[in-house]
């Protein structure tokens, strides 16, 4: 019997899933994903936050990062880039910003204003 | 793509082509002799971009990938479900849905560095590492707190009620959300300030969580004597967040979704008459036009070859037999 995609009937998975579901409780999930790998299997598991903290594949790739965290004086692991582009190195440059933490640079810097103009807007609540 | 003509085919593409995609398991294209190194002999500024489930490079970046099992590995699948039952796959193929969103800002940044620098390069999507974005909060709190997230169904850590209760009718619900004391005040002024509403273990958030089981079996109570949209609008105007669980025909049929004409209408080859979703953004000066549905497999074939490669009959035919080109059965 050819089984494709969408064929297999409810009567044939009552019969072929408790014998695979016994199979599976006797194997952790870093046993069965390997087994998967060397059979060329569509097997991998439900990852856990820890599970993916520690992924092999995610470690080689250098896929998490330590982001200076300056009110923690700390490193925080943080998700990396979703890409990696040949031309450009990227990288987190920091964590995201706190409301208000750069009104100094775009308001003062960037648009010319005073400080004192800034300490106003702020004492009038416009920022 | 064992044949050398088709290479050479492609080849030809990739001259014409500011960007050339492709999501085969990674070391495929280069074995086809059309790697990132390769197509830069053709054009020297060529956009590449790649993507696959695990990336490129690594130990299991050979692993064949799937939409579904990536719910999984990206840990959405895990969090998806009751917390006394399995875990359920969330809809469809999920992180197909995410990938794309990241995947075209990446390749308009690539298109504006060409612009600027002359450069083209070679883009790795793997759509594990990108799919994580939607899980940063919750990889955060482990990696800091130890904490790890597990399921538990339509509620959230921090509001009270949070659901889908039942209303009249069969399988109607309306999700609630009370984040905030206010919120859940307004809830009580519209339910009319019943006497479980008053007990002190309600008062506030935290109380509110401690004794959810309740809470959501005295709310789900209320609601099942209410149509869902009249309870949907009675929260929404009182300042509580509530919606419509919708079915697919409430969401061809919903006021604003026509208002904004969210739905277009295309004639398909075989389907016939089908909808497709506009973008959900909307450009001022250059509206989105559909003008055509999804292509059938090799509809616009001699299109291709005689629009923009220029090639010949003769060349298009010999192509065509030897198996290289194939068109569909409307030409």
């Amino acid at each position: 019997m050819k089984l494709g995609y969408g064929t297999i009937t409810k009567e044939l998975l009552e019969r072929v899933v408790p014998p695979v579901e016994r199979f599976l409780l006797c194997h952790t999930k870093a046993e069965l994903f390997e087994g998967a790998v060397t059979r060329r299997i569509l097997l991998f598991p439900v990852a856990t936050p820890r599970d993916i903290l520690e992924n092999a594949q995610l470690r080689a790739r250098g896929y998490f990062q330590e982001v200076m965290h300056p009110e923690l004086a700390t490193t925080i692991t943080y998700p990396g880039p979703f890409v990696r582009a040949s031309g450009v190195p990227l990288s987190l440059r920091r964590i995201a910003p706190k409301l208000g933490e750069h009104n100094a640079e775009v308001y003062v810097d960037e648009l010319g204003l005073t400080r004192e103009e800034l300490a106003r807007l702020r004492e009038a609540g416009a920022v | 793509m064992a044949h050398p003509r088709a290479r050479e085919f492609v080849k030809r593409l990739v001259a014409w082509a500011d960007l050339v995609t492709e999501n085969f398991t990674p070391g495929t294209m280069e074995a086809w002799g059309l790697g990132y190194d390769e197509l830069c002999n053709v054009r020297p500024d060529i956009i590449l971009f790649s993507t696959s489930m695990l990336g490129r490079g690594g130990p299991y970046s050979q692993q064949p990938g799937f939409g579904p099992v990536l719910a999984s590995l990206s840990g959405m699948t895990g969090l998806t479900g009751w917390p006394d039952r399995a875990p359920t796959n969330p809809y469809g193929a999920y992180t197909d849905f995410l990938v794309p969103r990241f995947a075209v800002p990446t390749i308009l940044a690539a298109l504006d560095y060409r612009r600027r620098t002359g450069r083209g390069q070679h883009l790795d999507v793997s759509q594990l590492e990108t799919s994580l974005h939607f899980m940063a909060p919750l990889l955060l709190d482990y990696a800091i707190t130890g904490r790890e997230a597990g399921r538990m169904g339509n509620r959230d850590p921090a509001a009270a009620p949070h659901g889908a209760y039942p209303c009249r009718g069969e399988d109607r619900w309306c999700t609630i959300a009370c984040r905030t004391d206010a919120e859940w005040e307004a809830l009580c002024r519209v339910m009319g300030h019943p006497t479980w509403t008053q007990e002190e273990r309600f008062a506030t958030l935290l109380g509110r969580k401690v004794n959810e089981d309740d809470l959501d079996a005295l709310v789900a109570q209320w609601t099942q004597g209410w149509d869902a949209y009249v309870l949907m609008h009675t929260l929404q105007e009182t300042g509580v967040p509530a919606g419509v669980v919708q079915t697919t025909q409430d969401m061809f049929e919903d006021p604003q979704l026509q208002h904004r004409g969210h739905f277009v209408f295309l004639e398909h080859h075989e389907i016939g008459r089908h909808p497709v979703q506009r973008s959900e953004f909307r450009l001022s000066r250059a509206p989105a036009e559909h003008h055509s549905p999804a292509p059938l497999l090799g509809q616009h074939t001699l299109q291709v070859c005689q629009e923009i490669l220029k090639m010949s009959e003769d060349e298009i035919v010999a192509l065509t037999d030897a198996g290289i080109l194939e068109t569909s059965d409307e030409d």
